[in-house]
């Protein structure tokens, strides 16, 4: 079964502790750099976390500098987004209710959340600041990225257990195939809550899949990274699903341009050395875009595939390289 | 197939209802909350939970424990109030559907659940409505586990996820669960949405000015805000071709999705949003305006929400706005959140059922400036072949989703 036929992936945009460079980003995901502030900067970045400029340099992102973390880097995520698919403007303002959005978070905008127990507090408990309170939903991200860039198709919010990258992937390509937008955007972005009992960094990140159906992107020559199938491997079963159950993926394996199967396999390790903290459930979503942005693997392979997910939602992804289709056996 | 293809071709359509549950302010149950609907009556008083002092508003649609769901939550070890209302809901609707736990091993069957705030913001514990202290305090602010929790207890093994599109997420998660059946070849979903109360956001929604601070009166020409409940909607959505000669409640014949991209809180002036969640859904179902018998208001009573959801109706169903009647059931149960749109999808396949329409409590009059035919005073006994429901959320996510009258 391929319940998710036609679809193509056409830009991967991100900020991480790093900055937005995506190929900086899928090498360090497999060899971590050192986390370390630039020396010119007088106020070091905490580790785990990207330093709060990056991405605003635009008028209209200006606007980002006071939202939530989890808002402005989807905003400035997005804008790379953007930028690598191709996908002007105009494009949008044409067919606004033709993108969608997908969101991954679990913990939602944790900062504002402080500031809103901050505003109540310093109000002797009387009322609470409206403009925090209003930015205190899950869908705050999602919400602000549709708003900054004119997204006017489904906008959705996601959590779960286990592999939530695959969930959104999923939830993403399943918008796509039910013809409810002709390009969606399956992403996440988390942030740090300074004052985590349990102490332990969370990371804070942003990332975004610019997924479109496949007939949408060739009409606007869009030079495509990949076109993604997916099926179910079996019948999904939870036994349950342990709290502690990980995301996991596997690179099964490799095709060239013949059909055939690659010989000498480029191994990937994981879980992922580079993964930022607390990010493991969006392995499969970084996965795909590692392996569509490598050009390692896109120069030497026509084809890869790889299963995705434990428990509940067990599926192969197939990602094709256009240029290089296999010849027909 | 949509609806309309299925219903001409004498095909099978992709989703059916096959199990209601719900918690309120009306009752525990699904039984007290229609006989409370179609009576007229309304589960909104001051609230118990917390302090009404510097509040807009101190009444609520807050749902009363009973001692069998206090004990109910001992046995089962909930520690949640959100867990301990998504539970029973979904433990009814379940019963309802004839599912038994052979079926939800053997079978594909998942669940999406609908939240906002959830309880981010409180302690833990069933009979929590007060706020953190601080950050540091937060122990539920993680949506992680929480429909995975939800799916152990009630034996589901397949995708468990929630989804948090503030005050359209009941109705969003059972849009998902239509197309988890439709395309990724589910038996069943398990759907709908639960919130909680808390003075937190009592407080937000006063220094909001959502809260009306007299009484809630939707699509009337005083309205002046909202008055928000708690509880829980969950609906059991099935494949057709799985029911092995059980009767459906009703089809789940389309949905809808779309985003305003205008504002935080205000919804787009120029109902945009709302017009295409609504004609998506019309067009996922097959179904032309015309077609649409009922219509379960969003009808949450603020200025603004009222009167663009009254415009998007007028544009989608033209001179045959005035026609079609609509109810709103917040003034009885609340603005229920997260939960709104499941508890109000629930309610529509109730008046499907019973060939009835809920009243709009409290407003005696509508706005004469919607030209919608309000069902008010009384409930309405009404031939209702295919009803739709709306819900419109912060950060201007919108949804709707129509239900269809089974044919013997």
């Amino acid at each position: 079964m391929h319940p998710f036929p036609g679809m193509v992936l056409s830009g991967v945009g991100l900020v991480a502790p790093g900055g937005t460079d995506t190929t900086a980003f899928f090498q360090a995901l497999q060899q971590p750099a050192p986390e370390t502030a630039p020396p010119e900067d007088p106020a070091p970045r905490r580790p785990g976390h990207p330093d709060r400029r990056v991405g605003m340099d635009e008028p209209r992102l200006k606007m980002a500098r006071y939202m939530d973390p989890v808002s402005r880097n989807a905003i400035v995520a997005m804008r790379g987004a953007l930028r690598e698919s191709g996908i002007e403007e105009h494009r949008i303002a044409a067919a606004p209710h033709q993108y969608g959005v997908v969101l991954g978070t679990t913990r939602g905008p944790c900062v504002t959340r402080e500031g809103l127990y901050a505003s109540l507090t310093s109000r002797q408990g009387k009322m609470v600041s409206a403009t925090l309170f209003s930015h205190c939903g899950y869908n705050i991200a999602g919400a602000m990225t549709a708003i900054a860039f004119g997204f006017k198709g489904p906008n959705l919010t996601l959590a779960a257990r286990g592999d939530l990258g695959l969930v959104v992937l999923r939830r993403a390509l399943g918008l796509l195939a039910g013809d409810r937008a002709h390009t969606v955007f399956a992403g996440v972005s988390e942030c740090d809550g300074a004052a985590r009992p349990t102490g332990i960094p969370f990371g804070e990140f942003a990332y975004w899949l610019c997924l479109e159906r496949k007939d949408t992107a060739r009409k606007r020559g869009a030079t495509l990274l990949a076109e993604v199938d997916m099926e179910d491997r079996a019948v999904p079963q939870r036994h349950p699903l342990p709290r502690e159950e990980r995301a996991a993926a596997t690179v099964q394996g490799f095709e060239t341009t013949d059909g055939t199967a690659a010989p000498s396999v480029r191994k990937l390790t994981f879980p992922l050395p580079g993964l930022p903290a607390g990010a493991d459930r969006y392995l499969t979503l970084f996965l795909v875009g590692l392996l569509a942005c490598d050009p390692g693997i896109r120069d030497r392979f026509s084809a890869v595939t790889c299963a995705a997910g434990t428990g509940p939602v067990a599926t192969r992804i197939r990602l094709a390289f256009p240029e290089r289709e296999p010849a027909a056996v | 197939m949509n609806t309309r293809d299925a219903m001409t071709a004498g095909a099978e359509p992709a989703a059916v209802v096959t199990g209601l549950g719900c918690v309120s302010a009306l009752g525990p149950d699904t039984k007290q909350f229609w006989d409370g609907l179609v009576s007229g009556r309304t589960g909104i008083a001051p609230v118990t939970g917390f302090g009404h002092d510097h509040l807009r508003n101190p009444c609520a649609g807050e749902v009363r424990l009973t001692p069998q769901m206090v004990e109910y939550a001992r046995k089962r070890g909930i520690e949640s109030r959100l867990s301990l209302f998504a539970e029973l809901a979904a433990g009814e609707a379940l019963g309802g559907s004839a599912l038994t736990k052979a079926d939800l091993r053997a079978r594909k069957v998942g669940l999406v659940l609908g939240v906002s705030c959830g309880m981010a913001l409180v302690r833990s514990g069933i009979n929590s409505m007060v706020e953190n202290a601080g950050a540091a305090e937060e122990s539920l602010d993680d949506l992680t586990d929480l429909a995975g929790d939800l799916a152990d207890r009630l034996g589901i093994r397949g995708e468990a996820f929630t989804v948090s599109t503030a005050c359209a997420a009941g109705t969003n998660a059972i849009g998902l669960a239509l197309d988890l059946i439709a395309r990724d070849g589910y038996d069943a979903v398990v759907c709908g949405g639960a919130d909680t109360l808390d003075r937190m956001k009592y407080l937000g929604h006063s220094a909001l000015n959502t809260l009306t601070p007299g009484g809630i009166r939707p699509f009337s020409a005083d309205r002046e805000g909202t008055i928000f409940g708690e509880g829980a909607g969950i609906l059991v959505l099935e494949a057709a071709r799985g029911l092995d000669g059980r009767t459906p409640l009703a089809l789940c014949a389309g949905s809808g999705f779309s985003c305003d991209a205008h504002h935080v809180t205000a919804p787009d002036p120029d109902g945009a949003g709302a017009i295409h969640a609504i004609d998506e859904a019309l067009r996922d179902a097959g179904l032309r305006p015309g077609d649409i018998d009922y219509v379960n208001l969003h009808g949450s009573g603020t200025p603004h929400n009222d009167a663009v959801e009254s415009m998007a109706l007028a544009e989608v169903f033209g001179s045959a706005a005035a026609a079609v009647p609509v109810s709103s059931i917040k003034a009885s149960i609340g603005h229920v959140m997260g939960a709104a749109g499941a508890c109000e999808a629930v309610a529509t396949v109730l008046a499907i059922r019973h060939q009835r329409i809920p009243p709009t409590v409290n407003t005696l009059e509508k706005d004469p400036a919607f030209p919608a035919h309000l069902v008010c005073g009384q409930a309405l006994d009404w031939q209702i072949h295919h009803a739709l429901s709306n819900s419109f959320g912060f950060g201007g996510c919108n949804g709707t989703v129509i239900f269809s009258r089974c044919t013997p």
